[in-house]
């Protein structure tokens, strides 16, 4: 009798653990990092032939290979996303035609061309002008444009390492814990999730490699630096780029606190590596390509201006001016004032001489880039690069993304709670759970009938 | 495969979301009516559209250096008609003033008319068009190109123009030349050497009347050259104009084509885009749909 109320006891108390379990599950369902358990039961071993049912643990269902597939997809995923989010930006910028440089660069050939037809006309003159300082503008605006959406990447890319350092910062933290429980005889659940969670956050900002210790710490990799190593934790940061202040790289803070720069090749993943990449590979070649067709304006132009004659009977001036050949579009201006210094003629000054008029009109479709592109192909040119850059970029992010999501199933379905799962869980040990209380009330029946037979 | 329900959920939000994407990728086309609306969405198309439509622009200007250069042949072609006019009379005066009957009055009145004539002839030589250019002054736009080397005698007209032609970029590989010389139209090799001094003497001839005969045949002489050197550069003229429109045509025909093939790589094609758009609507109608169903499908929603 005594038996049959401590086996139905031992029946109550497990079907209690189950149904705290399978409430846990059901309350955590959108908790993110959230890994189900599971009620495992075994019957009493022992001395005790009656036994009665214990519980062997609360099962956290990690998927261990899975999740770390899938923190790799995620980093993949994260790079080429946050690629195409910034090159989405350049995308736009040159898909409006109102700041593209084609409209300029085209109106002022349009007045340069008008000039060669009336070149002693000073309302064409004029034009000339304008259409220079409008175009030059323009480069201006637009090297503007491309040099903040870089800043904004450089922030992006600070706060980003700021926010690995945080997680890293976390995960040493929680290892300590982790061990320290584990010695307990613990299972520390709620803390390796918490863990996972931040492993899976950290991977979406820098590809990460995880082993994991004997004593159930974790050692985290990213860009062949340690950055957890058990119970400690290292720190990145940003370092200008010894040639160009204004593109940054990943750095590594030593004990004694010194940084060394990490190369960009080795930090491939996360958001960190999409920013690197999209510096180098995308934002860098645009400025470039805008650089060049400003250059190449600004000396076809001038040279040409030179070989002539102005209204006054002088050598023609320059139109442009560079203030920084590594800054061309951002620094070219126009530095012309008079009109009358544009050089029309070719070998001194008469009214009626256009020939060097028409000689500069005629550069908008000279080779002038590189002795084999115009100005327009050159600006074509870094359009099309953009365009295809973005495309291609766009089609990986969503093959990426279509990783994630699969992988993502497969984790869950190991890691994930089922609803429907859960409330069959309910009510199988609510049932448990009666029956076993049946159990306790048949012992008090065979109890009472004992005591009746006196 | 076991499924989590959170994935269930993520899954319809997920082909929601795409699904919604898609549309509105299709609604922008109709909206614009553009393909390309960024360089990505074809960025061949979008470099091609860049290089043609300043082709485009090219030929706009080609189009306005031709506009110009008819305006100006047809100013120069009212001055030459008007001259040939004027050297008709010329002739017909100085075939008059050959004739041995003629009196000391009848030679002064028709050295009147010549002079006359002498001064129309002047006034064409040194016309300028509508911007205040003198139209026979080669490059030398702004000085007048015939004027007296001695002031006060007819006679000593000089050119102080220059032989230069002013072209203009009428197409792509076509320039022409917009205004003849004044030497190529009224002179002869030197710069005092023109008909303008030819009929100046005439002119003094017939009212001194001294040596009328030799100086009149000179003059027959020269009027009937520097004539047939008019009618010369005005048959230049009309086969400028005449390619002028040939040029016009064909440009025409360019700007017709450019205008296709740029319409070919940036407008949408309504036909497709359209049945696209409807598609995409109902793949979303369905993915709300299934979403909802989902949502329900749920034993706690049941027991």
């Amino acid at each position: 009798m005594a038996d049959l109320i401590s086996i139905g006891q031992s029946g109550l108390n497990a079907a209690q653990t189950a149904l705290n379990t399978a409430s846990n599950n059901i309350a955590n369902v959108n908790t993110p990092g959230y890994t189900r358990r599971t009620t495992e039961l075994a019957q009493v071993a022992g001395s005790d032939p009656h036994g009665g049912v214990r519980v062997a643990g609360v099962e956290r269902r990690y998927a261990q290979f899975l999740t770390a597939q899938l923190n790799g997809a995620r980093s993949g995923a994260a790079a080429a996303n946050t690629q195409l989010e910034q090159l989405a930006q350049i995308d736009n910028l040159l898909g409006d035609g109102s700041v593209g440089l084609a409209p300029r660069l085209q109106d002022f050939f349009d007045s340069t061309t008008a000039w060669a037809a009336a070149p002693q006309d000073q309302v064409a003159r004029g034009a000339v002008l304008n259409n220079a300082r409008n175009l030059t503008g323009q480069f201006n605006a637009l090297a503007q444009s491309l040099a903040d959406i870089g800043k904004m990447a450089n922030e992006q890319l600070r706060s980003a390492v700021d926010q690995v350092n945080r997680n890293t910062d976390q995960i040493a933290n929680l290892n300590r814990q982790i061990v320290r429980a584990q010695g307990r005889g613990e299972t520390p659940n709620q803390l390796l999730d918490q863990r996972d969670l931040l492993v899976a956050d950290t991977a979406v900002l820098i590809a990460v490699s995880v082993t994991q210790n004997d004593d159930g710490s974790y050692n985290l990799t990213a860009g062949s630096q340690p950055l957890v190593d058990a119970g400690g934790s290292h720190a990145l940061t940003t370092v200008a780029d010894a040639n160009d202040p204004s593109r940054l790289h990943v750095g590594y803070v030593g004990a004694s606190g010194n940084v060394r720069e990490i190369p960009d090749s080795w930090v491939t993943g996360g958001e960190i590596g999409g920013l690197l990449a999209f510096a180098a590979d995308a934002l860098a070649p645009a400025v470039d390509r805008l650089n060049e067709t400003a250059s190449a304006l600004a000396s076809a132009v001038n040279a040409q201006q030179a070989a002539g004659f102005d209204a006054q009977g002088n050598p023609g001036a320059p139109l442009f001016d560079i203030a920084s050949t590594d800054a061309a579009a951002a620094s070219i201006t126009t530095v012309m004032s008079d009109p009358a210094h544009l050089a029309a003629a070719q070998d001194s000054y008469t009214p009626g001489d256009n020939r060097n008029a028409n000689a500069l009109a005629s550069l908008q479709d000279a080779p002038v880039v590189n002795g084999d592109r115009s100005l327009f192909d050159n600006y074509a040119l870094m359009v099309g690069e953009v365009g295809s850059k973005t495309q291609t970029l766009r089609a990986t992010a969503q093959t990426r993304d279509a990783v994630v999501a699969e992988l993502t199933r497969a984790e869950q379905s190991v890691a994930g709670v089922n609803l429907d799962e859960e409330y069959v869980n309910l009510m199988y040990y609510v049932q448990m759970y009666q029956a076993n209380a049946r159990v306790i009330n048949s012992a008090a029946t065979v109890f009472d009938t004992l005591l009746a037979l006196r | 495969m076991r499924l989590s329900t959170n994935i269930l959920f993520s899954q319809g939000s997920r082909a929601l979301l795409d699904q919604q994407s898609r549309m509105a990728g299709i609604a922008e086309q109709l909206g614009s009516g553009k393909r390309v609306n960024k360089p990505s969405d074809d960025p061949r198309a979008a470099a091609n559209l860049l290089v043609r439509e300043h082709g485009n622009r090219v030929e706009q200007q080609y189009a306005d250096n031709r506009a110009a250069a008819r305006n100006r042949l047809a100013t120069e072609e009212g001055q030459l008609n008007r001259i040939t006019d004027v050297l008709e009379q010329a002739k017909q005066v100085l075939i008059y003033a050959r004739n041995d009957t003629l009196n000391d009055n009848d030679r002064t009145i028709l050295g009147t008319q010549l002079e006359n004539i002498y001064q129309q002839t002047l006034a064409a030589a040194n016309a300028r068009d509508s911007d205040g250019n003198y139209i026979f002054a080669g490059f030398q736009t702004d000085t007048q190109p015939f004027s007296e080397s001695v002031p006060g005698q007819p006679d000593s007209m000089t050119y102080y123009g220059d032989s230069n032609r002013a072209r203009l970029q009428v197409g792509s590989t076509r320039q022409i030349t917009a205004g003849t010389p004044g030497s190529a139209v009224f002179g002869a090799d030197a710069p005092d050497d023109n008909i303008l001094n030819t009929l100046a003497k005439a002119v003094q001839a017939l009212k001194t009347g001294t040596d009328v005969a030799v100086t009149v045949d000179h003059a027959q002489q020269q009027v009937e050259q520097s004539f047939g050197n008019v009618l010369l550069v005005r048959s230049e003229l009309g086969t400028q104009m005449k390619e002028l429109d040939q040029l016009d045509d064909a440009g025409v025909v360019q700007a017709i084509s450019n205008e296709e093939q740029i319409s070919h790589l940036r407008d949408a094609d309504l036909a497709r885009v359209i049945p696209d758009f409807l598609m995409a609507q109902t793949a979303l109608q369905a993915a709300q749909k299934s979403f909802l169903s989902v949502q329900h499908m749920s034993l706690f929603s049941m027991g």
